[in-house]
């Protein structure tokens, strides 16, 4: 993959994503406090912190999902109402109902949906480019499979094509790889140089530290506020992780202990 | 007169073709919203609504409007109701829309009771297909089309919103306002079966025919035309023994629905129940032929295996046994003879097929998936019967090139071969001082396995008898010796020599 000290392409003049001082609150309770962060056309970013830190809630608030209780958002270099329709935001997968009466095809074809007017149906041109997503992520053949009868894995895959398929210029990948196979893993990693070649911006909620070293050009540490932003291997630090996971360390050093940190006591 | 010829007959009355043509326009229209109620999950949501205009009928009738207004009204306000108390009560939906819903019909009840109307309160609530008058007629009609216009219109809209809320709405689609439409198509609807169904019916009409073509249909379209195909099938059926039985026409139309349900539910070629039963039986049947193959495979013996000691060995009872050996034989798997059962030359190599898959299993397991050898034995015994056959040569590609499973036994070639070690003695049978090399342990007891791999016992160790001793042998494992009880030295196999 990408080697980790590779240099990490500066904000370009537009940023894809610009958040300013957001702050987001549910139920009086704050989940976002005083984010700000821009991240460029062209990089693909790893977000780290523990449960309830904010992630999802940073992610539904970049596509205008829940109200921003201060702060500010922009996408592409405009409001999130003109940017949104190239920002393919990919929830956990338990989110979608995968009894629902669609196939694989139905279901890749929906992104392209975006981008036609009202009552228009996709042409040839929106099935060539579906098609062409399916092929990305190697699952042409389950074209006509209902998606109910996928694994974990092939259901995350066909999320993925669906945003292909969208042309998405951003990215926002919830834990995509949770609960998926080898193979899927490999495939999605695989996409990731790809994206970053292509222009576009891909922020991922990643779990696995190691995987987080090796993968990302830049690294958002959050829990409620962004802790740090940085290189993996600027970030990824026991203190900074420390900070991050306060008060929830035994996961964190069982991980830390495991892979060796560099910056150790 | 045969009922056909009665039939027929009918047709040449006008009212007769007038209610004919609304059960086809209910059935349809009902169909084609309630596909969207079903798959969105609102069924419960249509009851309320449907429910709730009862009271806007009775409004109607007191003010002097059209009750197709009254109706309309009130069947948005409790679509905004039910919303609204949701969102300020700790109630949760299903409670708040049982409440809202009962409440609204019980003063509609109120109202029509206390009001002595001409409306026909049995009509309202349970429907009179025959009773339908050319104006309700057109009523029905010019509701539908709208319903099923808007429908087809937004359809791309609609399946996304239906499908996926959180995309639909993240990419700017105006969920808020489908939302409100799609309720407001759902009061339209229940008007325009109204006359036919009446209000206390139509969620039947709404439900059963999609939920019967959702049997069939892995696609929103299909399932669509399917409960169009099913609801008018249901709605004609249900008029014609209104008409012949002299039944309420609402009554009828909803015992078809539910009976083509049932019949689907029980039937459909691969989500029915019947099917499924049967596929799972012939599953657990297939199963069981497998595990009598292994075994006769592993006893490895040129003599016939007595039946009674077959079925100890897949611990089944002696006469399910003999019924299974039976079926093998008439498979041509299997002679019978009267000291017992030996393969053919057929049921070898299925056997072999069968044990190649599962020692292939085992092997995947410990090699890739880094399961504990003590316990792939039970974890192949079931992958081998649910993963499809083909898998077993993708299986062995995955683990290479390997002569044995994690327990020492070799793997069967793919065209049924398999290696015989030239010599095998049980360790329990060496003589003292004797030496050997581990070449497999039986697999089947995890305690015993877990026991084998804490002192070293594991294919291609050396091994040297001690002694004996009065419950088991003492024997010499790398630089230790140890005691190994009886039961545990009958399950390795060493090939003696240096």
């Amino acid at each position: 993959m990408t080697p980790a000290g590779a240099a990490t392409p500066a904000p370009a003049a537009t940023p894809a994503v610009e958040v300013t001082n957001l702050s987001v609150t549910y139920d009086s309770h704050p989940v976002l406090l005083g984010v700000s962060v821009q991240v460029g056309p062209g990089e693909v970013v790893g977000v780290v912190g523990p449960n309830g830190a904010g992630k999802s809630t940073l992610f539904r608030a970049l596509v205008g999902l829940v109200p921003l209780t201060t702060g500010t958002v922009r996408l592409l270099g405009g409001p999130v109402e003109r940017g949104r329709r190239w920002v393919a935001y990919l929830p956990q997968r338990e989110a979608l109902d995968w009894d629902f009466p669609v196939v694989v095809w139905d279901a890749v074809l929906m992104g392209r949906f975006p981008h036609l007017p009202w009552g228009r149906r996709p042409g040839a041109a929106d099935r060539a480019v579906a098609a062409r997503a399916l092929e990305a992520l190697g699952i042409a053949d389950l074209r006509d499979r209902h998606i109910g009868e996928l694994s974990g894995g092939q259901q995350q895959r066909v999320l993925l094509a669906r945003a292909l398929a969208q042309e998405a210029r951003v990215l926002l990948l919830d834990e995509p790889f949770i609960g998926v196979d080898a193979a899927t893993e490999a495939t999605i990693l695989a996409l990731l140089p790809r994206l970053r070649a292509e222009g576009r911006t891909v922020l991922v909620v990643d779990h696995d530290l190691v995987r987080v070293r090796e993968t990302y050009d830049r690294v958002l540490l959050l829990n409620q506020r962004l802790v740090a932003a940085g290189p993996p291997a600027a970030v990824l630090t026991e203190e900074l992780l420390r900070a991050t996971y306060a008060g929830r360390l035994a996961p964190l050093e069982a991980m830390v202990g495991a892979e060796g940190t560099e910056g150790g006591p | 007169m045969s009922v056909l010829q009665e039939l027929a007959a009918a047709l040449g009355y006008a009212f007769v073709r007038q209610a004919l043509l609304a059960a086809v326009v209910v059935g349809t229209v009902c169909a084609v919203m309630g596909s969207f109620l079903l798959v969105r999950r609102w069924a419960l949501l249509g009851d309320a609504i449907s429910h709730a205009v009862l009271p806007g009928v009775a409004i109607a009738f007191l003010l002097g409007w059209p009750y197709v207004v009254g109706a309309l009204v009130t069947g948005l306000l409790t679509a905004l109701g039910i919303g609204a108390v949701e969102r300020h009560t700790r109630l949760k939906q299903d409670a708040a829309m049982g409440l809202l819903f009962i409440t609204a019909f019980a003063l509609g009840l109120a109202i029509i009771s206390r009001i002595r109307s001409p409306v026909d309160l049995f009509h309202v609530l349970f429907g009179n297909v025959l009773a339908v008058s050319r104006g309700d007629l057109v009523l029905t009609a010019v509701s539908g089309a709208v319903v099923v216009g808007t429908i087809a219109l937004l359809y791309k809209e609609l399946l996304l919103w239906a499908f996926d809320p959180v995309m639909a709405e993240s990419v700017g689609l105006p969920v808020r306002r489908l939302h409100y439409l799609m309720l407001l198509l759902t009061s339209l609807t229940i008007v325009a079966a109204l006359q036919a169904v009446g209000i206390v019916l139509v969620v039947a009409m709404l439900i059963a025919p999609p939920a019967t073509a959702a049997m069939f249909s892995d696609r929103l379209h299909r399932l669509i035309l399917g409960a169009v195909l099913v609801g008018v099938l249901t709605a004609v059926t249900g008029f014609w023994l209104a008409y012949v039985f002299d039944i309420a026409s609402g009554a009828t139309m909803v015992l078809v629905g539910a009976g083509f349900f049932a019949l689907a539910a029980l039937f459909a070629p691969r989500r029915g129940v019947v099917v499924r039963a049967l596929r799972r039986r012939q599953a657990a049947a297939q199963a069981r032929l497998d595990d009598y193959l292994k075994a006769l495979f592993a006893e490895e013996a040129e003599a016939p295996t007595p039946v009674a000691a077959l079925a100890a060995r897949v611990h089944d009872a002696p006469a399910a046994a003999t019924a299974v050996v039976r079926q093998l034989a008439r498979l041509g798997l299997v002679t019978e003879t009267p000291h017992g059962v030996q393969l053919t030359a057929t049921g070898r190599r299925a056997a072999a097929q069968r044990v190649r898959t599962h020692r292939l299993w085992e092997r995947f397991l410990v090699d890739r998936a880094g399961m504990p050898w003590d316990q792939v034995h039970q974890a192949a015994d079931r992958l081998e019967h649910v993963a499809p056959r083909r898998l077993t040569e993708e299986l062995a590609r995955t683990v290479g090139p390997q002569a044995t499973d994690p327990h020492g036994a070799p793997i069967p070639t793919a065209e049924g071969e398999v290696a015989r070690p030239a010599e095998e003695h049980l360790l329990s049978e060496l003589q003292p001082e004797q030496e050997g090399t581990v070449t497999r342990v039986e697999d089947e007891d995890p305690d015993v396995l877990r026991l084998l791999e804490a002192t070293g016992l594991v294919p291609g160790r050396r091994v040297r008898l001690v002694r004996p001793e009065p419950d088991g042998v003492r024997v010499a494992v790398g630089d230790g010796e140890i005691a190994i009880p009886r039961r545990v030295a009958r399950s390795v196999y060493v090939m003696p020599g240096r």
